[in-house]
């Protein structure tokens, strides 16, 4: 389940993702088929293997040059219990997102509204505990929430 | 200084921006070459060119306030900074931007509203920023650029419109109530944080809605505004500035050598004196009628120069008009607007003879 949170951003969760993931990263997750998903589908480059990717623009390089929302989207699929700020992903995140949450709890902050589709998706609002499982849904939760601070 | 360029060739990237206004949001999808902007930014191998108006630097959470103090005519890139949405952060900008001569860069997708709770500074009003200096980061792998964010409905002469909501509740509020006079026309009660629920309120969704907001400052509003409306038939003004600018526009100023002068080079103008155009065109507006009978005064009762006929209201006295370089006959919104920028609003004025439509729909 993806859970939404609207609010201020608590202490647990990861907004400095790039140095966060640049520390943490792991040979392994290059090698799931998960992440090298994860990379074709937002910065349009291969994991060829380890930490080796090769880019359309800059052909070989390491996973420290891949995109902020490239690597939250990655934190969301290796960590055990993810808590991330996805306001660093852009929309072309959203399918990844909602892949990885249908198969485990993925917990996001959002201070944007992000494009999820119209419909077909579901999440939890952390705040109130509201399900939404559309995007009208959502925009109406996240600003009464947020019109409430 | 008219445009602000900032243009970066190299082998491998090549990045061709151009802006107007101190105040610049670039949103857009991820991996769209933004970090590696940052990086030639900071590059100075000779392989790299660079036609950039004025020097760049990059701020970081720790010193982007020291940055901002001692730089001087600078353009200055926060990229995904957690700063912000600060009180801080908008202080330092009504401070140091426009004194300091900086313009910013800000790779963000959250708006720069102020978060309220935690400042304990008071109340500081959110940064003005337009929406026409929100840009989305385009790339096809190499090539960069900008293009506008926000692409909203905008009015021209066949538009169909049932109502007319106003972020002004005071002057410009009465010049369109006078003005689209075949509409219904209301005010946000509430300025343009209100306007989404106004007209939520209002349960309008069948109904065509001109929705009459100041561009140039409407920036931390419209982000809601086109999510929570996406399912309402909105219609905006297209270039709409802001009220002040649509009477400087008008031909009440059509042979005045000073307002030229500003609108043949208005961002060196608006950047210069001021953060955010709007106030520039307020004060600017405030100025020049100064001395004048149709002194306007932004947030004041509109004087009934601007829509009633030269001697036709109590104001007016002879002794006035003997002062007065105005002598106009007829109707003064069609001479106000005629053949100008925003002649296309006189399709929903019928002087005032035939109202049937306002009176029956509403």
């Amino acid at each position: 389940m993806l859970y939404i949170h609207v609010g201020q951003v608590e202490r647990e969760c990861i907004r400095t993702i790039d140095p966060y993931f640049n520390r943490n990263k792991s040979k392994d997750w290059f090698n799931r088929d998960d992440v090298k998903k994860i990379i074709k589908n937002i910065d349009l480059s291969i994991a060829v293997k380890d930490e080796y990717i090769e880019s359309p623009v800059f052909g070989g390089m390491s996973p420290t040059k891949l995109s902020t929302g490239c690597k939250a989207v990655i934190l969301m699929a290796v960590l055990e219990k993810p808590y991330i700020y996805a306001t660093k992903c852009g929309d072309n995140c959203v399918p990844d997102i909602l892949e990885i949450s249908r198969n485990k709890d993925v917990h996001i902050t959002l201070h944007h509204i992000m494009q999820f589709p119209e419909s077909g998706f579901e999440a939890v609002i952390a705040e109130s505990g509201k399900k939404v499982c559309t995007f009208g849904g959502f925009v109406d939760e996240y600003y009464r929430i947020r019109d409430n601070f | 200084m008219n445009t602000i360029e900032l243009e970066i060739i190299s082998n491998q990237y090549v990045c061709k921006f151009y802006f107007e206004r101190r105040i610049n949001v670039i949103k857009g999808d991820s991996g769209t070459g933004k970090t590696s902007l940052l990086e030639l930014v900071r590059d100075t191998s000779p392989d790299i060119i660079k036609n950039i108006s004025l020097d760049v630097l990059v701020a970081d959470d720790l010193g982007w306030k020291a940055l901002m103090t001692a730089s001087k005519n600078a353009i200055i890139i926060f990229d995904d900074s957690n700063v912000i949405d600060s009180a801080e952060f908008a202080k330092c900008c009504y401070e140091y931007v426009v004194k300091n001569n900086l313009y910013l860069l800000i790779f963000n997708r959250e708006s720069l509203k102020i978060e309220q709770n935690g400042e304990g500074s008071g109340y500081m009003p959110h940064i003005s920023y337009s929406i026409d200096s929100i840009y989305r980061l385009c790339s096809d792998g190499i090539n960069h650029w900008l293009e506008p964010f926000y692409n909203l409905n905008t009015f021209n002469q066949s538009s169909k419109l049932d109502i007319c909501i106003t972020e002004d509740s005071s002057g410009g509020f009465e010049f369109f109530n006078k003005l689209l006079n075949m509409l219904s026309v209301e005010h946000s009660d509430g300025g343009k944080s209100a306007i989404v629920d106004k007209i939520e309120r209002m349960s309008i969704k069948d109904k065509n809605i001109l929705v009459v907001f100041d561009r140039a400052a409407f920036g931390c509003e419209i982000e809601k505004f086109v999510n929570k409306l996406r399912d309402y038939n909105i219609t905006v003004l297209d270039s709409y500035e802001c009220f002040e600018e649509l009477l400087l526009r008008s031909n009440l100023f059509l042979n005045n050598q000073e307002v030229k002068r500003v609108f043949n080079n208005l961002p060196a103008y608006a950047n210069k004196y001021c953060l955010s155009w709007e106030v520039f065109f307020e004060k600017f507006l405030a100025c020049i009628t100064k001395e004048k009978p149709y002194k306007y005064l932004h947030g004041k009762r509109l004087r009934e120069c601007y829509f009633e006929e030269c001697g036709s209201f109590s104001f007016c006295t002879f002794e006035l008009s003997q002062k007065c370089d105005l002598d106009i006959k007829g109707s003064k919104l069609d001479w106000l607007l005629k053949d100008t920028k925003y002649s296309y609003l006189l399709t929903f004025h019928d002087n005032g003879k035939n109202i049937t439509r306002k009176m029956s729909a509403f």
